[in-house]
């Protein structure tokens, strides 16, 4: 029967402190609204493994049969704990440059043992009330017994088995202090005197009982909906509570081992004008497949600020219906900076190279929700001889997307030197949008002389483009222009041309088309 | 101290402590090579810093910067990287820069309009730290907003290059490198004066005859031939050894006038 039980291993994570009464679970404080701590730690313990139940005020997740998957028990008890201290101190995922202070104030207890309500009983066994109690014993929030997890059982106090404490009144007198002492008494007296639920609580502690669970399941759409303690009227105001739920999403989203691409967000007015529904709805667009809490929250602030609230809001809520598989190496113990390997000459990882991708799409997209996604800007070369259709400028964010990580990707920077549509005659770097009608030095006539600060001297050309008569579009005239490279004395080299076809209103043919900057 | 004194010895420990007013200081943060071999020798570290800005300032914007930056863009982009400009003067010729080295897939450009548009986006871009080189034209930034982007330089790896009016020498600036860029007379090879930087103060400017590709052959006389530039009156240390100015790193040398 025991070498059943020891087969099994279990992990307690019990949210909040002890409370100061001897009643474990006692703490009447308001708890928030929306998926409660509890709830979302076992969201999260869902990517560990499928078995993770809701016992009484904690979760419990049977880890025996994914501890190789993860590296070992020690390691995977190592990365729960990180995982969850992160995840209860209200942080994201991978760490917001919070120090250690906040890991180590977050209200969370661990312990783990062969037997869930041992583990259980291991972890209110931390007797520790405060963040600043912890903070000095730095850690000591996690039980590590192992070996001798059934001689620290055997010491805990009776409050840390609620079978047990119900009875604490009527079994201290009898001279128990611990568990160990309720044990030792005999068995069938204490079923007549306590019932059997004692009996039977003690023998699970201790694994000669199966235990009996009711697994917990992820839901497969997420939906949660948030009351506001007041009426709102701003935008900035539902930051609070939206970042609540987006903290909640990221359980969710890491119990299901995937992100996102878009979200719901979605607000309840007080009241509705002229037949809207009450309910808005508000699309966020993701780049990438997101789960990372810190950038969610940083895209949210800017959505806020675009919103415009017509009433005040009662309730908000957010939706996600899509789920992406994520890349299981995107969320490492120990990430590397985006751009620490940009600073060595060495080639990057393939896992910097994506964490890089990730970083720079998480950054367009913030711009792009600020400026508009039509100012984040790539330009499109085209084969077109004409200066103005040369390229075109597009949205840089799908591009980005399209192109990031594309096989051979490194080796396509290097396509470089490729004679363009000019027969590799060089090109102005900058290009005006326009071409600037140039002044002209009437003192020298008849010769024309062109002047841009200074007059201009002529080194190279002429180089004639003629092109653009086929095409039909407005926007896309034709062009007959005679190219000439000038030196400005102030403006340096320039790249100018003279229309073939002199306007007929007496103005200058010369203009400036760019500069070899 | 006279040239022909015989340095001052130091137990190695101490003396990778101690920094001497005459040498370079010695960064802990990485540089990129400018890829012009002149200007190497003259920037601490032998090349651009990371990590930190560099001001390039102007007598009016977009006239030298891609001959000055392409060579050293070129390096981080082949390493994979993107370059990221914010508020451009005019928009570049993509045909052109890739002739360089720079394809338009790794150029992105940030149309910004206002000041508070500019610093803020600048800023985005150096925290997200994942953008081999900013480049970013703040016409009217004041102190205080450089100070903001210096200190948030630190997140980003690569080299941050801010361009600004040359009145802005005058100004007190965070940045540990500021750079004048002007050009000679034709065929304008490149003039650079530094004006700060962690070391000596160099009171002469750097010709880099550099050009686009295949533009140097349509140039009038054979460039790069020449001696570089010596401006009178300021005749060029021959080592660093001598003497030099120490203190006056974010001195205006005169030749900017008041």
């Amino acid at each position: 029967m025991k070498s059943l039980s020891t087969m099994r291993h279990w992990i307690a994570l019990l949210p909040g402190w002890a409370p100061d009464a001897g009643q474990p679970g006692g703490d009447t404080a308001e708890p928030p609204p929306g998926p409660s701590l509890q709830a979302q730690l076992g969201w999260w313990a869902l990517q560990f493994t499928p078995r993770v139940a809701c016992l009484e005020d904690a979760v419990v997740l049977e880890v025996s049969a994914s501890e190789r998957l993860f590296g070992g028990a020690q390691a995977l008890r190592e990365r729960v704990w990180q995982g969850a201290t992160r995840l209860v101190a209200g942080m994201a995922a991978d760490g917001d440059g919070a120090g250690d202070a906040a890991l180590n104030a977050a209200p969370l207890r661990m312990a783990h043992a062969p037997t869930a309500l041992g583990a259980l009983a291991l972890a209110r066994g931390v007797m520790l009330r405060t963040p600043r109690q912890a903070d000095e014993a730095h850690g000591a929030r996690r039980i590590q017994a192992t070996e001798g997890w059934l001689d620290a059982l055997r010491r805990l106090p009776l409050q840390t088995l609620s079978e047990v404490a119900r009875h604490a009144p009527t079994l201290a007198p009898l001279g128990c202090r611990t568990l160990g002492d309720v044990r030792a008494l005999p068995r069938d007296g204490l079923s007549r005197r306590f019932g059997a639920a004692l009996v039977q609580a003690l023998d699970r502690a201790w694994g000669d009982q199966a235990e009996v669970f009711d697994w917990l399941s992820l839901p497969p759409t997420f939906d949660v909906q948030l009351e506001l303690p007041a009426r709102t009227d701003t935008a900035a105001g539902l930051q609070p509570a939206f970042e609540h739920l987006l903290r909640a999403l990221c359980a969710w989203l890491a119990g299901h081992q995937a992100g996102t691409e878009l979200l719901e967000l979605r607000w309840c007015h007080a009241w509705s004008r002229h037949g809207d529904t009450r309910w808005q709805t508000w699309p966020v667009r993701l780049a990438s497949p997101v789960r990372d809490a810190s950038r969610l929250r940083r895209l949210l602030g800017e959505h806020l600020q675009r919103l415009r609230l017509a009433s005040p809001v009662t309730d908000v809520g957010l939706r996600v219906h899509s789920l992406v598989a994520l890349r299981a190496d995107s969320e490492e113990l120990f990430p590397c900076a985006p751009g620490s390997a940009l600073a060595t000459n060495e080639p990057l990882t393939v896992a910097a190279r994506r964490t890089q991708h990730e970083a720079l799409l998480a950054l367009l997209e913030r711009l792009s929700v600020r400026l508009g996604p039509q100012r984040v800007q790539q330009a499109l070369p085209c084969e077109d001889q004409r200066g103005s259709q040369s390229q075109h400028w597009v949205a840089a964010l799908p591009r980005v997307q399209a192109l990031g990580l594309a096989p051979g990707w490194p080796a396509r920077a290097s396509g470089a030197g490729a004679p363009g549509g000019w027969g590799g005659l060089p090109q102005p770097a900058w290009w005006l949008p326009e071409p600037l009608p140039l002044a002209m030095d009437t003192r020298c006539a008849p010769r024309e002389q062109p002047i841009y600060q200074g007059p201009l001297r002529l080194l190279a050309g002429p180089h004639r483009i003629e092109a653009g008569w086929w095409d039909v579009r407005d926007h896309a005239p034709a062009e007959a222009r005679d190219h000439h490279l000038a030196s400005s004395p102030r403006a340096g080299l320039l790249w100018v041309f003279r229309a073939r076809h002199a306007p007929q209103d007496g103005h200058s043919p010369w203009f400036l088309q760019g500069f070899f900057a | 101290m006279t040239p022909d004194m015989p340095p001052l010895f130091l137990p190695p420990h101490l003396a990778q402590a101690v920094w001497s007013g005459h040498a370079f200081g010695a960064g802990l943060a990485p540089v990129l090579s400018s890829g012009h071999a002149l200007l190497d020798a003259e920037l601490p570290g032998g090349g651009w810093p990371c990590q930190a800005l560099t001001e390039v300032l102007q007598a009016q914007a977009g006239l030298a910067e891609w001959r000055l930056l392409s060579p050293a863009l070129a390096r981080v982009v082949a390493r994979g990287g993107h370059v990221l400009l914010l508020g451009a003067p005019w928009r570049p010729q993509v045909a052109a820069l890739s002739r360089e080295g720079l394809p338009a897939d790794r150029l992105i450009h940030i149309d910004v309009h206002t000041e508070a548009e500019r610093l803020w986006a600048t800023e985005q871009a150096l925290k997200a730290g994942c953008l081999s080189a900013v480049l970013s034209w703040l016409p009217q930034a004041r102190a205080e907003a450089l100070r903001r982007l210096q200190a948030c330089a630190t997140q980003h790896a690569g080299p941050v290059f801010v361009f600004r009016p040359e009145r802005a020498a005058q100004e007190a600036s965070p940045a540990p490198l500021r750079v004048h860029l002007g050009l000679g007379p034709c065929p304008h090879p490149l003039l650079l004066r530094l004006l700060k930087r962690r070391g000596p103060l160099l009171e002469h400017a750097i010709e880099l005859p550099h050009w686009p590709q295949g533009l140097a052959a349509l140039l009038p006389a054979s460039p790069g031939a020449r001696p570089p530039a010596v401006a009178p009156g300021h005749p060029r240390p021959a080592t660093h050894e001598e003497p030099q100015h120490h203190a006056a790193l974010d001195r205006a040398p005169a030749w900017l006038g008041a």
